[in-house]
């Protein structure tokens, strides 16, 4: 696959560019912008047909699938609403934004320690800590349950978060550590000659040229917290505690799942990452990325 | 000093407890549960030495898994690694700039989206009858290839990559296009002054500036892809046969199943085993030591 | 200079410490609470949706009521959630008082793992509660002659066929494999797909086969090859069946390994097809077919060993644990849940069957349900679901061979190799 890579922002440049262009490469960057166009149907389209068949009955997904609605049922948004989605919607709220805090503030700590400092056994520390993700948790279920269990935390939120925080800063710490490392040398000393110290560093320097790292880590944890339902499904016991995604399980039985209830319940619980995707990815990415480095 | 000395340790030290609290003791429960044959009902275990790794070599379910692994591995590199490379480039080109922000944003959404939902919306693509594939195949004048994918041996794995690189490109897209965006932009003028077409500044500035995050994704990748459980678990279960069978889900076969833990318990040392090769090789090409 | 860095370190690992600190007390404290003259019991089933769930709270609430001092705490995780958690915790110490079982190997795990109270003693204490359940649901919670769990319910499968179809056709339900084979012949002449089956959950194809084995193999072959520490599945008996399978394919849709349980339903309820195996759990999911049904018991087979009276069904039930440390109890709401008033609620309010008699009645039922609890008080025996009946060990690669027999890729006697050498090795585990 050949395609033409352009990386030049600065307005200067690409005004220069522009003016160059030959018709060879207006060729490519029409082939190119149809391939683009081509994955955003074969991505956006399904996930329409999600939102869409959410107003089906079940048997009309299974007999209509790629057709609208013959009548729009909100009425399975009601049903998902009822039958508990309300009620665990707080309990994912709560376990997804403090797993997000504990783990963005554990892996910016460990991620700042190991750049910022050269120690014995600083290369076992990393490799210990990012180990993390290359385990399934499927079998260690017995063990950790046991651990759950000798904590005392078992049929509580912190059994979830916990181990959640555990596996997701081995991701997140390597990649805010790649971030961080990635920021010149000269930002440091000239903030140590304006009497910083090293936690100043962090917080004044460090952090928020990471917004965009921090908030693409923040999501993904938020992502997998919300969405994880193994752990959720054997460390909680109580309904009461029970979070959404576990929850919405009882929707799949082994001979019936009823798909439009189930698929409404899950739009409603993919919405709010969505939306604060959308509405936050803008500044973040763009934004702060844009004049970040250079100032 | 002394402070000092110890200030960096103190930094990485919440991250190490709660690691070894839920992580490293579950491992060596792991590894130890390995040399033995036990389930979960009975109290005896019984010591069997590597009797449990030596029966993987035996076992054709497990080497099917293993293969069907290695294969998903090397097309989730290629695809969401290099694919996810260009891709950014790509979004982050100039001439892109005003679709971009819309474009990315809709190739990340299925991030976000529950595997259950993904599942279901595959095997509705994938259905013979109504599914989207086989009549976009009829609609190209290529019925001969239309069939029912995932009952079928040779396509039901190949249909499940395919789903996962769907689902995951996106991801690795946008650490890319955060990581491009911090490139400093007169190495690319530079670049420029000498006459580097976009390919070349593509190979010569864009791959080694976003070095650091490919060691990322790449272990990310390589970690997601062997421990690949919910895309065969919603779509497949394993079969048709055990053609779709991979390593996870026939751990959780024997696990839940066979109620064979020790064999279970080894099989994921193996995925572990997979995995920390990857990463040290990585670590040595990558020459992850020579940082500021 | 460094201090502050270092007081900052130090409240993160406060912090940590103090979040486990805080979740060590929350249980503590309930437990406490539980504690003097309450007796609290843990009941684990596996129906968070309804209406399952709401039939178990009513139950238990009236429960409570009759019986002060006693609290039932109830944890539920749907089928495959199920199999997660019992595993995880039977394999640890505090296990739940009374946790939810399918029959056969399934159950005997538990038993052999120390894991069951034997209730042989309450059974026959109580006669009056024990006789009212049919024997025949209570057989299959039996181990070496001692009881070891309740049955509540009771699963059926039978083949059920469009009315319509059959009528125009002047087809009458069959009652050998001969008649069968000629009435597929019959539906596939007239452009009708005769026989529905999705194999995708492979546990399907796994349920003919039940049935086939039972029809071919005679009934102490069977009770042999079922045990784990006597099968050896070298009965000639079993290749027939497979071949039996195979000779249906022919007759069912296309591409049966990629078609779901659920798609298959879809079709017999939009009347693509005439026939399919049917669950009687599943009879509530087809009542808006816009055609008649009705059902027959699998048909016989001429050169088959089996009586072609029995049915393909299983019980499911509850044991208690070996460990609880209120047997008495656990064993009284047990009775409660099987006394005939909250049996009928059971079919009232759930349309399954249940194990108690009479339970499933003219007042509850539709009149194809209580034909259907007939047959199973009359069955002195049944065909028991081949994915809880044996070892997962030995089922697994059968089940994965029939859906390569359907894509052609394994014969018959290859199968059986394969399940032969299987139950070889557990065979020789079980010593």
């Amino acid at each position: 696959m050949k395609l033409t890579v352009e990386t030049g922002r600065n307005p200067y440049v690409a005004a220069k560019q522009k003016r160059r262009r030959s018709l060879g490469s207006m060729i490519v960057i029409s082939l190119t912008f149809l391939l683009l166009s081509a994955l955003f149907l074969a991505i956006a389209y399904p996930l329409l047909w999600m939102v869409i068949n959410s107003f089906k009955t079940t048997e009309e997904i299974f007999s209509n699938s790629w057709a609208l609605p013959v009548q729009w049922l909100f009425s399975n948004y009601a049903e998902a609403w009822n039958k508990g989605v309300s009620k665990y919607f707080l309990n994912s709220v709560f376990v997804t934004a403090v797993t997000v805090f504990l783990t963005l503030l554990f892996s910016v700590l460990s991620a700042y320690g190991l750049t910022r400092y050269s120690f014995r056994g600083k290369y076992l520390v990393l490799a210990l800590l990012s180990a993390g993700i290359m385990f399934s948790p499927q079998v260690s279920l017995i063990p950790l349950y046991k651990m759950v269990q000798a904590l005392g935390i078992h049929d509580t939120h912190w059994a979830l978060i916990l181990p959640y925080v555990a596996f997701r800063t081995s991701l997140i710490v390597l990649l805010v550590r790649s971030f961080f490392l990635s920021i010149p040398k000269e930002l440091v000393e000239a903030a140590y000659m304006d009497g910083c110290t090293g936690i100043g560093i962090l917080f004044r320097i460090y952090l928020p040229l990471s917004m965009p790292i921090l908030f693409t880590s923040g999501l993904l944890t938020a992502y997998w917290a919300w969405n994880e339902f193994l752990f959720a499904v054997i460390f909680i016991d109580s309904d009461s505690l029970k979070t959404i995604t576990s929850g919405l399980l009882a929707f799949r039985d082994a001979m019936y799942t009823d798909w439009a209830v189930l698929m409404a319940g899950l739009v409603i619980s993919a919405i709010p990452l969505v939306l604060l995707f959308i509405f936050m990815q803008k500044s973040f990415i763009r934004g702060l990325a844009e004049g970040g480095v250079k100032g | 000093m002394k402070i000092r000395n110890i200030a960096p340790y103190l930094y990485v030290a919440p991250s190490l407890i709660i690691a070894f609290i839920f992580i490293y003791y579950p491992v060596m429960e792991n590894v130890q549960s390995s040399f033995f044959s036990w389930s979960p009902f009975s109290d005896t275990k019984e010591f069997v030495a590597l009797q449990n790794y030596t029966r993987l070599f035996d076992d054709s379910v497990f080497l099917v898994a293993l293969k069907n692994n290695l294969i998903h591995l090397v097309i989730s590199l290629a695809v969401q690694v290099v694919g996810g490379l260009v891709l950014a480039a790509i979004l982050e080109d100039v001439v892109f700039r005003r679709v971009a922000p819309v474009l990315r944003t809709v190739y990340f959404l299925p991030v976000l989206i529950s595997i259950s939902v993904i599942g279901l919306l595959f095997s509705f693509i994938y259905n013979p009858d109504i599914g989207l594939l086989n009549k976009f195949l009829a609609m190209v004048g290529l019925e001969e290839y239309a069939r029912g994918w995932l009952g079928d041996s040779d396509t039901a794995f190949p249909a499940i990559i395919a789903m996962g690189q769907w689902q995951g490109i996106g991801y690795i897209t946008m650490l890319y296009i955060v990581a491009i965006q911090k490139i400093p932009p007169d190495l690319y003028e530079a670049a420029e002054m000498d006459g580097a077409g976009k390919i070349r500044k593509f190979l010569h500035i864009t791959v080694p500036q976003v070095k650091e995050i490919s060691f990322v994704t790449i272990i990310y990748t390589v970690s997601q892809s062997i421990l690949t459980f919910s895309d065969v678990y919603v779509l497949t279960k394993g079969g048709p046969g055990n053609s779709s069978q991979v390593l996870s889900t026939y751990l959780y076969q024997k696990a839940f199943v066979d109620s064979e833990m020790g064999y279970a318990s080894t099989i994921a040392n193996v995925i572990l085993g997979i995995t920390v090769v990857v990463y040290l090789i990585q670590a040595k090409v990558f020459k992850n030591g020579q940082e500021g | 200079m460094m201090k502050k860095s270092f007081a900052v370190s130090i409240c993160i690992i406060l912090i940590l410490l103090l979040v486990v600190g805080c979740g060590q007390q929350t249980p503590a404290n309930t437990e406490n609470a539980s504690e003097g003259n309450e007796v609290t019991l843990t009941l684990f089933h596996r129906w968070p949706n309804e209406p399952f769930k709401g039939y178990f709270d009513g139950v238990i609430q009236e429960f409570e009521k009759q019986n002060p001092g006693v609290k039932i705490k109830v944890v539920t995780a749907l089928n495959e959630e199920y199999k997660q958690k019992i595993n995880v915790v039977l394999g640890n110490d505090n296990s739940p008082d009374i946790y939810f079982t399918w029959v056969g190997e399934y159950a005997n795990k538990f038993v052999r793992g120390g894991k069951a109270l034997d209730l042989t003693k309450y059974v026959e204490e109580d006669k009056a509660w024990s006789d009212q359940i049919i024997p025949s649901t209570l057989k299959p919670f039996t181990l070496d002659n001692k009881v070891y769990g309740v049955p509540v319910l009771m699963d059926v499968r039978m083949m059920a066929y469009n009315k319509e179809i059959f009528n125009q056709l002047g087809l009458e339900p069959p009652s050998t494999w001969n008649e069968f084979i000629q009435v597929l012949d019959k539906l596939k002449a007239s452009g009708a797909i005769p026989l529905g089956f999705g194999n995708k959950e492979p546990w399907n194809g796994g349920l003919y086969i039940t049935t086939l084995n039972q029809r071919l193999v005679s009934a102490d072959v069977l009770a042999k090859d079922n045990n784990r520490e006597t099968g050896e599945f070298t009965d000639p008996g079993y290749v027939v069946a497979l071949q039996k399978l195979q000779q249906l394919i022919p007759y069912v849709n296309e591409n049966p390994n990629a078609f779901s349980r659920e798609e298959e339903r879809n079709m017999f309820a939009n009347g693509k097809i005439a026939m399919m195996p049917l669950h009687t759990i599943e009879f509530p999911y087809i009542k808006d077919a816009k055609f008649e049904w009705g059902t027959f018991n699998f048909p016989s087979i001429e050169e088959g060993k089996g009586d072609p009276s029995v049915i393909t069904g299983a019980p499911e039930g509850f044991m208690i644990s070996a460990q609880t440390k209120h047997p008495d109890e656990a064993v009284k709401f047990l009775k409660f849940l099987t006394s005939k008033p909250m049996a009928e609620k059971w079919v009232k309010e759930t349309n399954v069957i249940s194990t108690v008699k009479g339970a499933v009645n003219s007042s509850n039922s539709t009149p194809l349900m209580v034909e259907t609890i007939g047959q199973v008080e009359k069955a002195s025996d049944m065909a028991i679901w081949i994915d809880t009946i044996l070892d997962g060990r030995i089922f697994n690669p059968y089940l994965a061979g029939i859906q390569q027999l359907l894509n052609g890729e394994k014969t018959p006697e290859q199968i059986m190799q394969e399940v032969q050498e299987a139950a070889k090795q557990v065979k020789e585990s079980a010593k």
